[in-house]
């Protein structure tokens, strides 16, 4: 057994791993710059000075890690810089890229980026005293300029730059030798591209001290980011919202099983009988009722004061304080919660109950099942000792699905009724683009698919020691 | 010979099978409505006219309309602004039998109004048969271009994730772990083309984001073969250069149980929703991508299962034994033979697929502008007050899809004759 079991830990083991990684993968693919997202100040607004900016960002990235390689490694054309992340603001490297794609000569792209930065300070740090409508104008093209991905946008925006300098001496004064340089430069990477260089793959090892490295670590202390919105731990926020996600499926699940064993072995026993025909048109339709749908339609019914019927609220249980009596919160709770756990239910119910039919009727034409009917046993003893231990193992293997959807929780039926679990949070941290409440929660449901699936393939080989022995014949591992 | 046909085809059975039940053929029913509605949903509910008489000039504004989406015409300067088709005074005008749009708003009856409440209309022809919602949009014109939208987005999935699951599933089921041996050169030369392929596909068609999609499509066509070809070419090459090189036998079925493990490990929903989450803007279909590529795992299962089970069929050791490549085995014989229980999983994904779609609209995820059953729901979250006609409709009419492909392939299992 134990054998068998650190057999299967080192299989899933590079499967956590590559989840990981693509979970990783995936979050810095979301829009959004990360170190602008984190933490309620923003940078755009704190400031206008391009320098200060700079320097406010550096230092903020620098805090959250996020100024480090994204990965171990990175394949990207021959063309890219291998330091381009730490670049500041997203929005800025996504425009060196767009500009590199379509030139692919570095450095010269790097001199016209400078260009447009020099240009922004040195306008920045004109004094005061000189305000003009020309100047704001400038300031407005070059900002413009900075996101201008078209080379021919850029050359007329770059004319009309040219042309407001002109017309005031002060500031071609002042910009004059900035803006030669940057329309220099802008000239010399129109004239150089180095197209060849971008269709050629380059391999580059970025180290070890990287955000991939810093999150995996995160995640084997057990600690899942902060959140974006308010800069809190992530952990406590998932911890708090699990508790009704767990609440809630630990009224549905034993009764929902409780239910489908009954209905299946019943239907099974008696199999093409009156109760069986009913039952599995009743389960037919059950199955094909969105869940969503009727969690909708009981709201309507049961929560509409004109119809005298409105004893399930979907706002209350937030209500109650601290010191609110044990009586009170069950009043409540009941009230708020039975909906969501009827909706619950019945789903799981539906798909149980047919997996236990066929899997018992299955269990009810073999042979040991004869035997013991032909020694005598009751027919109770023949159902419930002999062919419903044979029959339970798809039921086993349907627990270890859901304990992944125990701390994913169900978002339709959570948004809909209120509950502040796991499925809301998660819409909500999708809303708000709060990605590492998403991602912590992605991860969380990773780790328990997986304990799950060591869950039900401990279960099977201990109940069945075919398994056991022999790997290849493992019925969750083959179907 | 005999005149008549004797022993019909296998198809032929499993059509007459079909059809002796009544639930298959309520459900062949009911899909063909659907599917007529799909189609008419711009012929019976829309806010231009089939004609109007303007000025003394006849126009056929819902025809002509047609034609403008498709950028066959353009709009006349007396039909212009080409909306708020409800407010022009016509001489005379002839509306389809719901006179709105989805998307049409009907400034006096806002705020929801219900199928049986009063409503500020001309006459009984511009009644809301099935109410308004918060902004003034009918209901029944909604879920009848719903309709649309819900069997285009469930053709979208499962077309994505057939092509996914069979070329997956059907590689590995066919060749299994012993099945495909392959020269060491041969190996190398793949291992190293096909991630330059990957590395082309991602990379390069960003290079020309303006052009049209299906100039994109066939450049990553083009980028993804380019690689394989050379792949075929220098493992020709090869061989006769190094005609001593050793073999090697690809643990494929192997590879794809691994991968499937791994896209299984991460629970689905929150796996559609992050990939959703990486698009600045998601559209409809591209969701339906997203949904048809995460659910290729099981049909890839699936396949592989089915292949499997054919693989060790006495025709297909004949069809070797005989020398068959195995582009034939493969297409000729294990392909037939898998079609059939293939086609009930395909049947379920749909109805999967239509629910997905719904109850990601409802939750508010994706185009806000398009009008979907799921999306005339999700204007109820979060509310104290529901309107009933804005949950029932939509909800009536996903139950009866979803029933609709369930039963079908409930009913193609059991003309197959399985279980």
């Amino acid at each position: 057994m134990l054998r068998y079991f650190l057999h299967r830990i080192l299989l899933l083991a590079p499967t956590l791993l590559v989840a990981l990684v693509l979970t990783f993968g995936l979050s810095r693919l979301v829009p959004g710059d990360p170190v602008e997202q984190a933490d309620e100040d923003n940078l755009e607004k704190s400031t206008q000075k391009e320098t200060e900016l700079l320097r406010m960002y550096r230092r903020k990235a620098a805090r959250l890690g996020l100024d480090k390689p994204v990965f171990y490694f990175s394949i990207q054309p021959a063309a890219y810089p291998d330091t381009l992340y730490k670049i500041p603001f997203r929005n800025r490297r996504e425009m060196l890229i767009a500009l590199l794609r379509q030139n692919g000569n570095w450095p010269a792209v790097e001199r016209y980026f400078v260009g447009i930065g020099n240009f922004k300070t040195g306008l920045q740090k004109l004094p005061d005293t000189l305000r003009s409508e020309a100047r704001s104008s400038l300031a407005q093209e070059i900002n413009d300029l900075q996101f201008t991905a078209d080379f021919s946008i850029a050359q007329a925006q770059l004319q009309t730059m040219g042309g407001l300098l002109q017309k005031d001496p002060v500031l071609q004064q002042g910009m004059g030798n900035a803006y030669m340089q940057l329309l220099k430069s802008f000239q010399y990477l129109q004239a150089h591209p180095q197209k060849a260089k971008l269709y050629l793959p380059a391999f580059k090892w970025l180290g070890f001290d990287n955000q991939f490295q810093d999150v995996l670590y995160g995640y084997l202390r057990g600690d899942l980011g902060l959140s974006y919105n308010d800069g809190k731990p992530v952990n406590a926020k998932i911890g708090r919202a699990l508790v009704w996600t767990v609440l809630l499926n630990v009224f549905a699940l034993p009764i929902a099983y409780f239910l489908a064993i009954f209905f299946g072995v019943r239907m099974a026993v008696g199999k093409g009988g009156r109760f069986d025909r009913r039952m599995n048109n009743v389960l037919f339709g059950l199955y094909a009722l969105p869940a969503f749908w009727v969690a909708l339609v009981l709201l309507v019914v049961f929560s509409n004061p004109d119809w005298g019927m409105n004893f399930i609220t979907i706002t209350g249980m937030m209500d109650l304080d601290k010191n609110s009596s044990w009586g009170e919160w069950i009043r409540v709770g009941a009230r708020q919660l039975i909906v969501p756990i009827m909706c619950l239910i019945y789903p799981a119910m539906t798909i149980l109950a047919r997996q236990m039919r066929s899997s018992m009727i299955l269990a009810l034409n073999q042979d040991f099942v004869r035997t013991a009917r032909a020694k005598g046993l009751s027919e109770k003893e023949v159902i419930w000792k002999h062919a419903f231990p044979n029959a339970a193992f798809p039921l086993i293997a349907f627990f270890g699905s859901l304990l992944p959807e125990l701390v994913t929780g169900s978002i339709l039926l959570e948004s809909i009724f209120n509950i502040p679990g796991m499925g809301r949070l998660l819409i909500y941290g999708m809303g708000t683009q709060d990605w590492p409440i998403v991602f912590g929660i992605m991860i969380l449901g990773t780790l328990l698919s997986i304990i799950g699936l060591l869950f039900a393939d401990l279960a099977y080989a201990w109940l069945d020691p075919r398994v056991r022995f022999g790997a290849e014949s493992n019925p969750i591992a083959q179907v | 010979m005999s005149k008549k046909q004797v022993t019909a085809g296998y198809w032929a059975n499993v059509w007459q099978r079909f059809r002796s039940r009544s639930a298959g053929r309520l459900a062949l029913r009911s899909l063909g409505v659907f599917v007529l509605i799909a189609f008419l949903a711009p012929f019976i509910a829309n806010e231009r006219p089939l004609y109007a008489k303007l000025e003394g000039r006849a126009y056929f504004p819902l025809l002509q309309g047609l034609l403008v989406d498709m950028g066959w015409s353009t709009w006349d300067t007396k039909l212009l602004p080409a909306e708020d088709w409800l407010d022009k005074s016509y001489d005379k005008v002839w509306y389809t039998f719901i006179p709105y749009s989805p998307a049409s708003i009907d400034h006096r009856n806002l705020n929801a109004r219900g199928p049986f409440q009063k409503q500020r209309v001309e006459s009984w022809r511009f009644r809301h048969w099935l109410g308004t919602d918060k902004t003034g949009r009918d209901v029944a014109a909604g879920m009848l271009h719903g309709t649309r939208m819900a069997l285009w987005v469930g053709l979208v999935a499962i077309g994505v994730a057939l092509f996914f699951g069979l070329s997956l599933g059907g590689l590995a089921g066919y060749f299994g772990d012993q099945g495909l041996v392959l020269r060491k050169s041969t190996l190398a030369i793949w291992a190293l083309c096909l991630p330059l392929g990957l590395y082309y596909v991602v990379y390069l068609p960003g290079m020309s984001s303006d052009a049209s999609w299906i100039s994109q499509v066939l450049a990553i066509l083009a980028y993804l073969s380019a690689p394989l070809i050379l792949a075929m070419l220098l493992s020709r090459v090869f061989k006769r250069i190094l005609p001593k090189s050793g073999q090697i036998t690809l643990p494929l079925d192997t590879l794809l149980m691994r991968l499937l493990e791994i896209v299984d490990a991460i629970p689905a929903t929150i796996l559609v929703l992050a990939l959703i989450a990486t698009m600045e803007q998601p559209d409809t279909t591209y969701m339906m991508v997203v949904v048809g590529v995460v659910s290729s795992a099981s049909v890839a299962r699936f396949v592989r299962a089915e292949f499997l089970r054919v693989r060790k069929q006495t025709y297909m050791e004949a069809g070797r034994a005989l020398g068959f490549g195995h582009f034939r085995l493969i297409f000729r014989h294990a392909l037939p033979n898998a079609v059939g229980p293939l086609l009930v999983l395909l049947s379920f994904s749909m109805a999967g697929a239509i629910l997905t779609e719904s109850s990601l609209s409802l939750l508010g995820i994706g185009a806000a502008d398009r009008v979907t059953w799921g999306s005339i729901l999700g204007g109820l979250r979060g509310q104290h007050e529901i309107e009933w006609w804005l949950a029932f409709f939509p909800g009536l009419a996903i139950f009866c899809t979803v029933l609709t492909f369930k039963y079908l392939g409930e009913g193609l299992s059991e003309a197959l004759g399985e279980k």
